[in-house]
C-alpha cells in the first residue's frame, strides 16, 4: 500500500500555493468560453478542480511532446555554418490535476521515448515534471478507462494521487518526488483514519458503476486483430469515413509520432522543428520513390488500430495503446474511434 | 502559454479554435469543444493554421518597384503611402474615377471589407469594387437574393444532422467543408437519406444512398426535371405555394419541356434514378439542399441556384429547421465581404446603390458625394484593364493570377495597368506585378469579425502584435484615406468600425463587440440590441413578403468537348491545400500531404492515352496549356479529367476561358472546359 494522507479541501489552495513556490504549475484551466485546457497557472484561483471537470481537449502529453518544438537552429555566417541546439526547458514543473488516464498514457510514452534512442527532448522535461493526479468520480459519457485498465484509480505511475472524499482528499504518495511535496508541509496533511479508508473503498466501488456507456470489450478484438481474422469490409467501411484530419493522433495521449522539418524562419537562419505527425496522412509513409505502402485511407486506419491493439505491440509495450480517455470520440470527423472500432471488429 | 479563442481563416465553416501563444510566437492550434460549430473537431488545415504565421516568406516592409525589370526595393510606410496617393490621384484626375478598380478579399475581416468599400466609394469615387465572390458565389448572392431576399445560406450547419433527406450537389463536402461533412455523416447515421450529384465519385458520393453523375454543366436540366416529376407525382405543397410564394404557374409551365427523354439524353442519367431522387426529396418534410461551387461556377450558375429555390418552394422545404437552400461558402469571410458591400452594386447589408435613398443615407453618414453609376465586376475589370480602360487597380489579399480564369489574359491585363497596388501577407504571383506592395498582418495579429457560411458573425482575436513591419489591413486603409485627405476614416480600432457598420447596415444593426464577446457569434439578420439573430431564415415571411418562383432555362456553355478537345476538364479543390496555396503551402504537414499539382484521369482514358500514374502530360485547351502529373483514378468518369487549382506549377486556370460570363451574376464558366491531353 502506498503511503497515504488526508488533505482537507479548505487547504487545497494553500497546497497549490506551495506547488507554485516549488515549480511552474500546469493545471486544468477553464477558458472564458468554457473549454478545459491544461495551461500554466499563476494563482490557485485559476485552477479548476471540482470533481466534474472535463477531460482537456488535448492531453497533457503536449507538455512533453509539444505540437511544435524547436530542436536546433542554424544559419550560415562568414565563418561558415553555426548550429545552436535548443535543448528542452529544464525548469521544474508540476502537472496538477492530471487525470489517471493521462498518467497511464505518459507511462506508455515513457517506454517509447526511453527505448532504442533516448529522446532527451522528451526525457528532460519528463524528469523535471511531477504528476499530481486527480481521480475521476464522475466519468464523462465518452470515458471508458475502466475497459482499458487505466483508471479511474491508479495503483502506480503518479507522484501524488488525490481521491475526493467529499470534504477532504485522500492523498496517495506514489514516488519520492511526490513525498517531497508533502514532507515539507506536514501541518497541512493529516493522518488517515479507518473511516477514511472505508470511504475511499466505497467511492472506488461506486465509481465503477458509473461507467454505464463504456462498453469496449478489448480482449476478443485484440485476438481477432492479432490473428488476422478481421473482415476487410470493416476497414473499407471505416476508410470511407476517414477525413485524414490527423485529429485522432493529435488528441491521442499515447500517440508519439512526430515529423522533423527544417524551416527558414528568419532571413538568416533555419529552425529544425518537430511537430506532431499522424499515421493517417499519406505523407507519413510515402517513400522517396513515390511509392506509398499505405496509399488508401482504409489501409491507414487498419494500420493505426493494428498498432494500438495487436499482440505484437501489446507485448512490446506491455499494454495496448489505448487509455480510454475518449478524446478520439470527440475529435474524429468521421466518428471512427476506439469503442466503435473495437465493437466493429468484435462483431465482424 | 496563452490560449486565444479565434476563428479559422480557411473555409467558410467558421470553426472556433484556440491559437496557442508562447510569448511572441504562435506554436499550436486546438479546436474549441464548446464552440457550436467545431465541437472539439478540426480538419487538417484547421489543425495547422498556426504554421504559416511565422513563415520567413511573410513580407516585412512595403516594397516599391524600382525599375521596369521588376526588382523591388524596401521602403517605409510613409513613402509608400505618398506614392500611392499621388499616383491614384493623378490617374483619377487624368482618366476619371472609373478608371480605377478595387478587388477586396474574402479573407479580410468585416471591418476591413467595410473600410475598403468606403475607401473605394468615398476616396476613389468609384463603384468598381468586387471580390473573388465573383469567382465563386456571385450566383448565390444574385440568385437567392432574387428568389428569397438574401443571398445566403437559409439554414444552419447544426440543422443538417436532423435533416431526413440531403441533396448534396456540386460540393465535395468532406474535402472542402469537412465540418459540414461531419454533420452529413451524422445525419446518415441517424437514418437520413443522402443523394449526391457530382460527375466525380468523391468521398461523400461513396457514402451516399444514391450518386448521380450527370454530364458536367447539366445540373439545371436535372433540377428542372426533378421539379417536373414532383409536380406530376402530386408532391407539390400547394398550401405553401399559395400562402408564401408568387409566380408558381409560370415555372410550372416552364419545366414542361424538361421531359424524361430530354433530361435523360442531356444529363446522361436514368429516369428511374431521377424519379427516385424526386420522390425522396418530395416526400420528406425535412429535405435540405446543400451546394457548392460545382453549381455556381457555370454560366448558368444563377439560374441553377434559382432552380434550387423553386424546388425548395415547390415542396415547402424552406422557412423551417433542417430544410432550405444552403450554399457552402469557400472562404472564411466571403459572406462577410459581400455583407459589407465589397460588390459593385450594393452598399453594406445588400442596400442597392440603385436606390437613391440608400445613396443619400451613405452620403450623409460619410460626409461625401458618392458615385451613382453601377460599378464593374471582377472579370469586367480584368477585361477593361486588358483593353487599357482600367488604368489602376488596388488589390487586397487576392491572388488574381491563380484564382482568375485564363491566367495568361489576367497577366496581360495587370501588366497593362499604369499603377497596381497589392496588399498581402506574401509576395504572391499577383503582388509580383505590383508597383507598390503593402505587407499586411495575418488573422492572428488583429482584431475583427468574420461571417461564416451560415451567416454567423464571430470575433477573431489578436494573439500577437503584427509581425515587425506589417500592419493590419484596416489600419493601412484608414491611414491611406487620411493621407488622401479624407477625414471620415480615422478609425481607432475594429470595435469602433463595427459600431459604424451597425449604425448603417440594418441586418447588422444589433451586432456589437459586447454581444459577440459573450456568445459564439450571432447569425444575421440581427436588427436590434435584443435580437439574438436567426438560425434559419424566412420563418414567417420572406424578405419582401412572398418568395418568387423564377422561371429558368438551360444555356449551354461554349466550352464543350469536340473532336480536337475531347475531354471535359473540371477544376476544383483538394482537402490539404487552400485556394492558391499562399497560406497552406507554407505548412510542412500540408505541403507534404499534397505537394504538387496533378490531373486525375480515368483508367480507361489512361489506357487510350498510353500514360501511367506519375507520368508527365501536356494538357491544352483553347486558351492555354500546362504540364502536370498523371493520377489514375476511377473517381473521375471517362472523358472527364480533374485538376486542383492550388498550384502555380500546373495552374488549372491557365486552361479556362473568361469570355463566357453568367449574364445574371457575371461569374465566368469555371467548371466546363474542353481539353486535349498528350503524353510527353
Amino acid at each position: 500500500m502506498n503511503n497515504v494522507k488526508i488533505l482537507f479541501k479548505e487547504d487545497i489552495n494553500k497546497f497549490v500555493q506551495i506547488c507554485l513556490k516549488e515549480a511552474k504549475v500546469i493545471a486544468p484551466f477553464k477558458t472564458t468560453y468554457g473549454d478545459t485546457i491544461f495551461s500554466p497557472v499563476t494563482s490557485p484561483s485559476e485552477v479548476v478542480i471540482d470533481h466534474g471537470y472535463e477531460n482537456s481537449i488535448i492531453p497533457p502529453k503536449e507538455f512533453f511532446l509539444p505540437q511544435e518544438e524547436t530542436m536546433l537552429t542554424y544559419g550560415r555566417y562568414k565563418e561558415g555554418y553555426k548550429f545552436k541546439p535548443s535543448l528542452a526547458d529544464e525548469s521544474k514543473r508540476i502537472i496538477f490535476g492530471i487525470r489517471p488516464c493521462d498518467v497511464s498514457a505518459i507511462l506508455f510514452l515513457d517506454r517509447f521515448f526511453r527505448s532504442d534512442i533516448e529522446d532527451i527532448y522528451y526525457l528532460k522535461k519528463r524528469e523535471n515534471t511531477a504528476l499530481i493526479s486527480f481521480c475521476c468520480h464522475e466519468p464523462q459519457e465518452t470515458c471508458f478507462c475502466i475497459c482499458t485498465d487505466s483508471g479511474p484509480f491508479l495503483t502506480y505511475g503518479f507522484d501524488l494521487q488525490f481521491i475526493d472524499l467529499e470534504d477532504r482528499y485522500f492523498v496517495e504518495i506514489g514516488t519520492p518526488k511526490g513525498e517531497k511535496l508533502i514532507k515539507f508541509n506536514k501541518n497541512l496533511f493529516k493522518d488517515v483514519s479507518v473511516a477514511d479508508e472505508k470511504l475511499r473503498q466505497e467511492i472506488v466501488e461506486s465509481t465503477k458503476n458509473k461507467f454505464k456507456s463504456a462498453r469496449a470489450y478489448f480482449s476478443k478484438t485484440i485476438r481477432k486483430l492479432s490473428e488476422g481474422k478481421v473482415d476487410r469490409n470493416v476497414w473499407d467501411e471505416l476508410g470511407q469515413r476517414c477525413f485524414s484530419c490527423g485529429g485522432c493522433s493529435y488528441v491521442c495521449p499515447t500517440c508519439s509520432c512526430f515529423d522533423v522539418a527544417d524551416l527558414l524562419r528568419s532571413r538568416d537562419g533555419y529552425s529544425r522543428i518537430r511537430t506532431w505527425d499522424s499515421c493517417m496522412f499519406a505523407g507519413f509513409t510515402k517513400e522517396a520513390s513515390g511509392h506509398n505502402p499505405r496509399l488508401e485511407k482504409k489501409d491507414r486506419v487498419c494500420r493505426r488500430y493494428y498498432h494500438k491493439l495487436s499482440y505484437q505491440y501489446v507485448e512490446k509495450n506491455e499494454t495496448h495503446g489505448c487509455v480510454g480517455c475518449g478524446r478520439c470520440i470527440v475529435t474524429c470527423l468521421g466518428n471512427i474511434n476506439m469503442p466503435v472500432v473495437v465493437e466493429k471488429i468484435r462483431r465482424s | 502559454m496563452r490560449n486565444v479563442l479565434t476563428v479559422c481563416p480557411y473555409c467558410g465553416c467558421g470553426c472556433g479554435l484556440y491559437l496557442r501563444v508562447d510569448g511572441k510566437k504562435v506554436l499550436g492550434t486546438l479546436p474549441s469543444k464548446e464552440h457550436p460549430i467545431s465541437h472539439g473537431q478540426l480538419c487538417l488545415k484547421g489543425w495547422n493554421v498556426h504554421s504559416f504565421i511565422h513563415s520567413s516568406q511573410r513580407l516585412r516592409e512595403p516594397l516599391v518597384k524600382a525599375d521596369p525589370a521588376g526588382t523591388y526595393r524596401g521602403t517605409g510606410w510613409d513613402e509608400a503611402y505618398s506614392l500611392i496617393t499621388k499616383r491614384l490621384m493623378e490617374i483619377q484626375k487624368k482618366y476619371g474615377s472609373n478608371s480605377i478598380g478595387i478587388i477586396g478579399s474574402a479573407k479580410c475581416t468585416n471591418e476591413e471589407s467595410y473600410l475598403l468599400m468606403k475607401f473605394a466609394r468615398s476616396v476613389l469615387g468609384t463603384n468598381n469594387i468586387d471580390s473573388c465572390v465573383r469567382l465563386c458565389h456571385a450566383p448565390t448572392i444574385a440568385g437567392l437574393g432574387d428568389s428569397f431576399g438574401f443571398g445566403a445560406m437559409t439554414n444552419s450547419i447544426n440543422e443538417i444532422e436532423n435533416a431526413k433527406v440531403i441533396l448534396v450537389i456540386g460540393s465535395n463536402t468532406t474535402e472542402e467543408h469537412p465540418i459540414v461533412g461531419t454533420r452529413i455523416l451524422k445525419a446518415i447515421d441517424q437514418g437520413a437519406n443522402l443523394i449526391v450529384v457530382d460527375p466525380r465519385r468523391t468521398q461523400i458520393a461513396n457514402i451516399s444512398h444514391l450518386h448521380l453523375q450527370p454530364a458536367p454543366g447539366t445540373d439545371l436540366i436535372l433540377i428542372s426535371g426533378l421539379i417536373r416529376i414532383i409536380i406530376e407525382e402530386n408532391l407539390a405543397n400547394f398550401d405553401f405555394i399559395s400562402r408564401r410564394t408568387e409566380n408558381f404557374e409560370v415555372v410550372k409551365e416552364s419545366v414542361k419541356k424538361f421531359t424524361p427523354e430530354y433530361v435523360e439524353k442531356t444529363t446522361g442519367l436514368s429516369f428511374s434514378n431521377l424519379r427516385e431522387t424526386a420522390l425522396m426529396y418530395g416526400h420528406s418534410k425535412a429535405s435540405m439542399i446543400i451546394y457548392g461551387m460545382g453549381i455556381t461556377q457555370h454560366i448558368n450558375g444563377t439560374d441553377t441556384v434559382q432552380a434550387f429555390a423553386n424546388l425548395a418552394m415547390l415542396t415547402g422545404n424552406i422557412g423551417r429547421e433542417s430544410t432550405g437552400v444552403n450554399p457552402l461558402i469557400g472562404q472564411s469571410n466571403m459572406q462577410g465581404a459581400c455583407d459589407m458591400g465589397v460588390l459593385p452594386d450594393y452598399f453594406s447589408g445588400y442596400q442597392s446603390i440603385k436606390d437613391k435613398k440608400n445613396v443619400a443615407k451613405f452620403e450623409k453618414a460619410w460626409s461625401t458625394k458618392l458615385p451613382a453609376d453601377k460599378g464593374l465586376s471582377f472579370m469586367e475589370m480584368i477585361k477593361r484593364a486588358r483593353q487599357g480602360k482600367i488604368k489602376a487597380m488596388y488589390i487586397v489579399g487576392e491572388n488574381v493570377l491563380l484564382s482568375a480564369p485564363n491566367i495568361n489574359e489576367a497577366i496581360e491585363a495587370l501588366s497593362h495597368l499604369e499603377f497596381l497596388v497589392v496588399q498581402d501577407m506574401f509576395l504572391t504571383e499577383t503582388a509580383q506585378l505590383a508597383n507598390v506592395v503593402l505587407p499586411s498582418a495575418s488573422f492572428a495579429e488583429k482584431n475583427g469579425t468574420f461571417t461564416s457560411t451560415e451567416r454567423r458573425v464571430q470575433r477573431i482575436r489578436k494573439c500577437i502584435e503584427p509581425l515587425g513591419g506589417t500592419k493590419p489591413d484596416w489600419q493601412i486603409l484608414s491611414e491611406l484615406a487620411q493621407r488622401a485627405g479624407y477625414t471620415e476614416m480615422k478609425n481607432k480600432n475594429p470595435r469602433e468600425i463595427m459600431e459604424e457598420i451597425a449604425s448603417i447596415t440594418p441586418i447588422y444593426e444589433g451586432i456589437s463587440y459586447e454581444k459577440l464577446d459573450n456568445t459564439a457569434g450571432i447569425q444575421w439578420p440581427c436588427f436590434d440590441k435584443s435580437d439574438t439573430g436567426a438560425t434559419f431564415l424566412y420563418k414567417d415571411s420572406f424578405a419582401s413578403g412572398k418568395a418568387y418562383f423564377i422561371p429558368v432555362d438551360f444555356t449551354q456553355g461554349s466550352e464543350v468537348p469536340d473532336k480536337e478537345y475531347p475531354y471535359f476538364l473540371i477544376a476544383g479543390r483538394r482537402e490539404f491545400q487552400f485556394h492558391t496555396g499562399s497560406m497552406t503551402r507554407k505548412s510542412p504537414t500540408l505541403e507534404r500531404e499534397f505537394p504538387y499539382g496533378l490531373v486525375e484521369i480515368n483508367p480507361n482514358d489512361a489506357d487510350d492515352l498510353k500514360v501511367k500514374s506519375g507520368w508527365r502530360v501536356k494538357i491544352a485547351s483553347r486558351h492555354g496549356e500546362l504540364e502536370t502529373n498523371v493520377s489514375i483514378t476511377t473517381a473521375v468518369p471517362e472523358k472527364t479529367v480533374f485538376i486542383p487549382f492550388h498550384f502555380k506549377e500546373g495552374a488549372a486556370n491557365l486552361l479556362l476561358g473568361n469570355s463566357d460570363l453568367d449574364p445574371k451574376s457575371k461569374i465566368p464558366e469555371f467548371k466546363v472546359c474542353a481539353v486535349k491531353i498528350s503524353s510527353i
